[in-house]
């Protein structure tokens, strides 16, 4: 095989994230909003500890499931077109809800290792800010390379930020403004992954995940 | 049967001392790999409790694991554990190893004590075992950047190929050397440009090149 860039093409060696402002028409951001709040899937979180007290749920998916998972959430296509890399095959895009009090501890995203302990980081995690409270405080996406801290991302509303798959990284606890789930700090994101056919075929081709399990679609 | 038992000091808090300890980003630069060896990773929830185990490559290359379980924290001054190797340098006892931090002066007095062990090459074996793990800590609680096999790992995982993890290495070497970013930058662009360039045929032999190189140093050949 040729040589190809590193992440696809989408980072350098010292870049570890993009920010773009205005992603979306703002129609779209709040479609967003309303199908994620008026979610039947919406719970307590089914990601690891450092997500505890957050709400969401996950969708994982192959690449070739993609128009599936735009039939069965057609609100989330504009993200899903704007964010995923074509090097990339397979997601799992999850909208994450966080109230007053509560953060996500520093992490790596490895979401995918529930498929199988070998499927390490993903290449990259895009995140579109859905819904900032005007009076946010906290909240802040922090991110850290070899322990030092590169970037801290205040949410601004309807922004794309992209960030490398190998970043450590963490949600600051929100301190004010989002005092119920309504109000919450809303982001939708998508860890995306490169993965070799063997492992690729541990990944379902298309599964809905909550607190209380996998959901039948 | 005998214990073992070690000291440090480090010119740092005890608090200092104990977040490289318990903050999972800190304490994989410095726990598990044994001397000349280089720890791969970690599964399981030692936090809670649950049993984890450690995969460390020894310095022949060998797989090592490490299996483990803390049985009490004590948060700034150290913590208890169980621990048990599958074989090699390290053997196979079960024993057990309590850490404690001390403030001593304007630093922290550091104690290791662990056995039973069946035989006093073992206990020697461990007593090199931590003073490569602690003099590792000591060197992250001091702010070091201490060089982890993970995060190169991770990082690396956005390259591929084998002419893509050849530049990975130059790379990130050149970054660790010091280079300065502008120049690492240009290098980037121009090897990006450059190599895109070669044929799939030349890459896939010089694939192959890099690929039994490796393995003919690996297995002490070359």
């Amino acid at each position: 095989m040729r040589f190809q860039p590193p992440w696809g093409g989408a980072f350098r060696l010292q870049t570890y994230f993009h920010r773009k402002l205005d992603a979306l028409p703002p129609s779209d951001i709040e479609a967003m909003r309303s199908v994620i709040l008026g979610s039947s899937l919406l719970g307590e979180t089914n990601l690891t500890s450092q997500f505890s007290g957050t709400y969401g749920f996950s969708v994982t998916f192959q690449r070739e499931a993609l128009s599936d998972v735009k039939d069965r959430f057609p609100t989330f296509a504009p993200f899903l077109d704007a964010a995923l890399l074509p090097v990339c095959n397979a997601f799992l895009l999850n909208p994450l809800l966080i109230q007053n009090g509560r953060g996500v501890e520093a992490h790596l995203d490895k979401s995918m290792m529930y498929y199988g302990d070998t499927i390490g980081c993903p290449v990259a995690v895009s995140v579109l800010y859905i819904q900032v409270p005007e009076q946010l405080a906290g909240g802040e996406l922090r991110l850290y390379h070899r322990g030092e801290r590169v970037a801290a991302l205040a949410p601004r509303p309807n922004s794309l930020v992209t960030f490398r798959g190998d970043m450590a990284h963490e949600v600051i606890a929100v301190e004010s403004g989002a005092p119920e789930l309504s109000a919450a700090r809303i982001s939708l994101v998508v860890e995306q992954y490169r993965l070799p056919e063997e492992l690729l075929a541990r990944v379902p081709r298309m599964e809905l995940r909550t607190r209380a399990g996998t959901v039948m679609i | 049967m005998s214990e073992l038992s070690m000291e440090w000091w480090v010119a740092q808090r005890p608090e200092r001392v104990f977040a490289a300890i318990e903050d999972p980003f800190q304490m994989r630069r410095w726990y598990g790999a044994v001397p000349g060896g280089q720890r791969l990773g970690e599964v399981g929830d030692a936090d809670a409790g649950e049993p984890f185990q450690v995969n460390v490559l020894d310095v022949k290359g060998v797989l090592r694991t490490q299996t483990g379980r803390i049985l009490e924290v004590f948060p700034g001054r150290g913590f208890s554990m169980e621990l048990a190797w599958d074989g090699g340098e390290l053997g196979s006892d079960t024993t057990r190893l309590s850490m404690k931090l001390e403030p001593s002066g304007d630093g922290t007095r550091i104690e290791v004590r662990q056995g039973p062990f069946s035989s006093p090459e073992l206990l020697e074996a461990y007593r090199a075992y931590w003073e490569a793990n602690v003099g590792r800590l000591i060197r992250v609680a001091s702010g070091e950047a201490v060089p982890c096999f993970e995060e190169f790992w991770e990082e690396s995982g956005g390259y591929v190929e084998p002419l893509g993890l050849a530049a990975y290495t130059v790379l990130a070497g050149m970054k660790e050397a010091g280079v300065p970013p502008e120049t690492l930058a240009q290098l980037e662009e121009t090897l990006y440009t450059h190599l895109a360039r070669v044929p799939e045929e030349t890459a896939g032999v010089l694939g192959a090149v890099l690929r039994e190189r490796l393995k003919g140093m690996l297995s002490g050949g070359g």
